[in-house]
């Protein structure tokens, strides 16, 4: 039999797959039941949570633990280290979530929404979700090296400030965005019934 | 008619039945004033099977004219089934102008691509350059049908439960008759005897389930959501803002793995 038949039963099948997932009722949370509260708490999550975070990954303390401590201590630290980065990691996902629910947002209530940007994001959303899995899986297998973390927490540090700040600007300018959104709901309108 | 085999014939019959009820349904209910489109779509299908009655009670099945015949009023329904289901998605989308201009963006990509790559392929086999249009179409209406939900899905926009039913079915009835199309040359090679009835049988019996799933569905009020007040500017001020932000969050991952940085 020609391949061509099966690659038009295997795009049949993908289509059909792909219809089924597309017509799945969204979840819970969707555009039009934005929580503008939830976006802020995300960005203040980060500055008050962040400075005890990179004290338990500063390599002194580390240091002093091996030096002073047993290697059951240093252990048990380093696994209680890794248990740290692992819930700051879900903040970060989460605070990505936040943000691309709330460009969504914003997507569906703009009159004008620009390809490249809505692009952009896609990509994004698809390179952070392949880098997660990854960050996750080297975690797991206690690849990472303590120096990374020290760089990062700098880094970190830095950006917790800005996504606090910005999150708190963009919550602001989004709450009309967010109340547009909720008006949605329920607010359906009988075509047949109102023409007749 | 005694030429066309009795199982294609009482599913026929049942398809005009089900067509009657849904178009019923359409005036009854006042849907027409809402889907114009899919109001013409439902009574071309009728008067095309109106017409095929006429040619099939006056010639042999599978004659030549009989085809020709079959292939022009069939030319005519799938432009309308395209314009159908285009009016269907521009309701779904039209309190949602940008989102909309997406959609549509899109549309006419993914129709193109696909239509390049029919018009290809026709040429390699002219005996079988209709069957391979026929399909190509409802491969080409399928993708971009799909696209556009997928692109709703994704920004999560609430589809009515009618709306979903007439593009479920129009997708389904289309993936039945790529099924069809491509069978057909198989069962013929491999000298089936009863491969037109196979071909004809599959086809109907799921536009006949479809149409039978639109009549369930359109008995519900048809409603669109209120058109939205709008945010010229605030997109294009804050939408690159948060592209940046999603960037510094990719960055902060990269340094965890040492992976290069995503250009900005």
């Amino acid at each position: 039999m020609n391949p061509t038949y099966f690659l038009f039963f295997g795009i049949v099948a993908v289509l059909l797959v792909l219809l089924a997932s597309a017509l799945r009722t969204p979840r819970k949370r969707s555009v039009n039941q934005f929580d503008l509260t939830s976006l802020e708490q995300s960005g203040r999550r980060h500055a008050t949570y962040f400075a005890p975070m990179q004290q338990a990954l500063s390599r002194a303390d580390t240091d002093f633990l091996v030096s002073r401590g047993s290697p059951k201590l240093a252990h048990r630290v380093k696994k209680e280290r890794r248990r740290v980065v692992l819930v700051y990691l879900r903040a970060l996902r989460s605070d990505f979530r936040s943000l691309l629910h709330l460009a969504r947002a914003l997507a569906v209530v703009s009159p004008v929404v620009g390809a490249s940007q809505e692009l952009e994001r896609f990509r994004l959303a698809a390179l952070f979700s392949c880098r997660y899995q990854m960050v996750l899986l080297t975690l797991h297998a206690g690849l990472l090296a303590p120096p990374q973390l020290g760089g990062l927490s700098h880094l970190v540090s830095e950006l917790a400030v800005q996504m606090e700040v910005a999150m708190r600007e963009l919550g602001e300018r989004a709450v009309l965005a967010g109340r547009l959104g909720s008006s949605l709901d329920g607010g359906g309108l009988d075509i047949s019934a109102g023409r007749r | 008619m005694a030429n066309i085999p009795p199982v294609a014939l009482g599913l026929w019959a049942l398809s005009i039945i089900a067509q009657l009820a849904v178009l019923t349904l359409l005036l009854l209910k006042g849907h027409f004033r809402g889907l114009p489109l899919f109001t013409t779509y439902i009574i071309l299908n009728l008067c095309q099977a109106g017409l095929l009655i006429i040619v099939y009670s006056r010639l042999i099945f599978a004659s030549h004219d009989a085809q020709v015949l079959f292939w022009f009023s069939e030319a005519i329904t799938l432009i309308a089934q395209a314009f159908a289901a285009t009016e269907i998605l521009h309701h779904v989308l039209r309190p949602y102008r940008g989102i909309w201009a997406l959609a549509w963006r899109l549309l006419a990509i993914t129709s193109s691509a696909v239509v390049l790559y029919v018009a290809a392929s026709a040429k390699e086999d002219p005996d079988w350059i209709l069957m391979i249009a026929s399909r190509g179409f409802h491969l080409t209406f399928t993708i971009a049908t799909v696209s556009c939900l997928l692109l709703i899905r994704f920004y999560e926009i609430p589809v009515h439960r009618v709306y979903k039913a007439l593009l479920t079915g129009f997708c389904l009835f289309s993936c039945s008759i790529v099924i069809a199309d491509t069978l057909l040359p198989i069962l013929r090679a491999r000298h089936n005897m009863h491969y037109a009835a196979i071909w004809n049988s599959l086809a109907l019996a799921v536009f006949v389930v479809v149409q039978i799933v639109w009549t369930v569905a359109l008995r519900e009020p048809l409603t669109v959501p209120r058109d939205l007040a709008v945010l010229p500017a605030t997109y294009a001020r804050i939408s690159p803002e948060i592209n940046l932000r999603l960037r510094a969050l990719n960055e902060v991952l990269c340094k965890f793995w040492k992976l290069e940085a995503p250009r900005s």
